[in-house]
């Protein structure tokens, strides 16, 4: 299948609403390439916001693109090019795997010599290959995980929606799985998007995000960028009091926080460094003892963003 | 010795038109079927009548000595009315599980984010009844038209009766097409195949006993049409060209069963669903 110049996803003001209760309220983004990570609290509305990319959901206002479709009138040309691994566990009854991936192949329109051979390849490559004719029932809750990867894999897809897929897996497990998105997503030039609460899991897998919160887009961007735009937090211990400091330091718009055993930690707006940390403590002849930047995570990203929307 | 590549790979071979794409789910719904002995067991049993009325047909037409039977519209309206006793058991055999599994197993996402409508997946459900059901109907009804126009040594069956031909793929599309489309409809609205399939039993009983109380009660077959089955019956009567058994006019029977199947797939329409909305 041929690989799509236009953006992977490209939403205007995109709005949801089942009856009178808004789900999504004017989501604008756009992606050009790679991971994507869709991160939101439970109930934000990421996975009311992957079924309306699928077209399950007809937007009741605003436009979005998938792969240069419109989501509202080219869903099934969004559904040749995308493969979607569902949240919750689904399989067709009575099938063993490779007869449910080489089945998913055909109905997203493979032949059925070429979807039963491509069932073969894609069950070896998530790692069920020894199990492929076990009947679907039987197969454990990591090995479900994985068909319903297989299954979105089978036709090749340009875009795969993968909506929380290391739920219920074993460390071991998460970390296979893990393995093969930033696989198909880094080196087969497959677009991803994933949909997780768990964030360490985007962060290992993702170059870009979209933060929503009660239907609102809060954040988005580039993973590296959202994390300079909270600014940098430093871990600091003083010797004297500190209250000028802090007071100096909330007037630049840093926050300020206790920690455990007199440590402060500070987060610094953007355009400050260290340097205004030293200049502060001079000026209120305070002395550092300690002073240690932080590495800043997706999750301080998450709870910025959240906390302050 | 060369070693097989398992990693992930592309893939660039060409794609079936979308049109038939509903053909894939009622192809793999037959393979699903035709893999289980009990179900191939009920096919051939309901090949029995079709045997036995051939080789009347054959001893009628050919030897001539079976004077009391008459090769004529009612002899194949009897063998379709006589089929329907293998269809109801074929239809809740093959059609209770057919949207409730799916319902059950959460498969309509699975089904409904590749490039599949609604209508593709439910014409694909609804045709694995219809070829199952068509086929202790509709394709031994024919044969058997064929069989008496074939042991004739003359053109004279054909002449008189031509027309039959079309009142057995009437009469056999409707009795298909309404048993069909309410068992996909009572299949849609649970997640358990048993209990479609009870409720599939329950409602056609359910009718028979109804309009059978009715009659005796007020004493009158006009109420006949309050059962399914009867109303099947009725419109059969009409199209084979007999005498009417049932008092109450035709139209009532055509409209009821008119509604059963467009309700049905209405009914199975809106329940089809890759996304359910909880409030």
């Amino acid at each position: 299948m041929s690989q799509s110049r236009a953006p992977v996803i490209e939403l205007e003001n995109l709005t949801v609403r089942f009856g009178s209760q808004t789900i999504l309220d004017g989501v604008a983004t756009r992606f050009d390439q790679g991971a994507i990570g869709l991160l939101g609290p439970n109930g934000a509305g990421k996975t009311t916001l992957l079924k309306t990319l699928l077209g399950f959901v007809a937007p009741a206002a605003g436009s979005g693109r998938v792969l240069g479709f419109d989501i509202a009138r080219d869903s099934l040309a969004i559904r040749q090019r995308i493969g979607y691994m569902p949240e919750n566990e689904c399989h067709i009854p009575g099938m063993n795997a490779v007869t449910f991936v080489a089945y998913a192949g055909q109905l997203a329109g493979m032949k059925p010599k070429d979807a039963m051979q491509r069932a073969h390849e894609i069950l070896y490559y998530v790692g069920l290959g020894e199990a492929r004719y076990r009947n679907l029932e039987t197969y454990s809750t990591g090995m479900k995980q994985r068909i319903k990867l297989a299954q979105a894999l089978v036709h090749d897809p340009e875009l795969v929606f993968l909506d929380e897929p290391t739920n219920g897996l074993d460390p071991k497990g998460r970390l296979e799985m893990l393995g093969l998105i930033r696989d198909i997503s880094g080196s087969k030039g497959i677009h991803v998007v994933l949909s997780s609460h768990l964030l360490p899991d985007v962060e290992w897998v993702c170059t870009a995000a979209l933060v929503i919160h009660r239907g609102r887009s809060v954040a988005s961007g580039r993973i590296e960028e959202l994390k300079r735009g909270i600014g940098a937090v430093y871990e600091c211990r003083l010797k004297g009091d500190s209250r000028g400091f802090r007071d100096e330091l909330a007037m630049l718009g840093c926050r300020c926080d206790d920690g455990e055993d007199g440590v402060l930690r500070i987060r610094l707006v953007e355009g400050l460094g260290s340097q205004s940390l030293v200049r502060a403590a001079r000026d209120h002849k305070v002395q550092i003892r300690h002073l240690v930047p932080l590495r800043q995570s997706l999750e301080d990203v998450f709870l910025e963003v959240i906390g302050g929307a | 010795m060369p070693i097989h590549d398992l990693s992930y790979r592309h893939w660039s071979g060409e794609w079936t038109s979308h049109p038939y794409r509903w053909w894939v789910i009622t192809r793999q719904g037959i393979r699903l079927l035709a893999a289980k002995k009990w179900f191939l067991g009920l096919m051939i049993l309901s090949a029995l009548p079709f045997v036995v009325r051939s080789v009347i047909l054959y001893l009628v037409t050919v030897v001539g000595n079976l004077p009391m039977v008459r090769v004529n519209a009612k002899f194949f309206l009897d063998f379709l009315n006589q089929q329907t006793s293998f269809v109801l058991p074929i239809a809740v055999f093959a059609g209770s599980g057919l949207i409730a599994s799916d319902l059950r197993a959460n498969a309509l996402q699975i089904y409904l984010s590749k490039p599949i409508t609604r209508r593709d997946y439910l014409l694909g459900k609804l045709f694995v009844l219809v070829i199952c059901l068509g086929l202790p109907t509709l394709v031994p009804a024919l044969l058997l038209f064929l069989l008496a126009v074939l042991f004739r040594s003359d053109l004279e069956f054909l002449r008189l009766n031509y027309w039959v031909a079309g009142s057995i793929v009437a009469y056999a599309l409707l009795i298909v097409l309404t048993y069909s489309l309410l068992m996909l409809a009572l299949s849609s609205l649970t997640r358990s195949a048993r209990f479609a399939a009870m409720n599939f039993i329950g409602l056609l009983l359910f009718s028979n006993i109804l309009a059978g109380i009715l009659g005796v009660m007020l004493r009158t077959r006009q109420l006949a049409w309050v059962s399914i089955g009867n109303n099947l019956t009725a419109v059969g009567d009409m199209l084979f060209s007999l005498d009417p058994r049932y008092g109450s006019p035709p139209w009532i029977s055509w409209g009821i069963l008119g509604a059963l199947i467009a309700g049905g797939a209405w009914l199975a329409h809106r329940r089809v669903k890759a996304f359910e909305v909880v409030r």
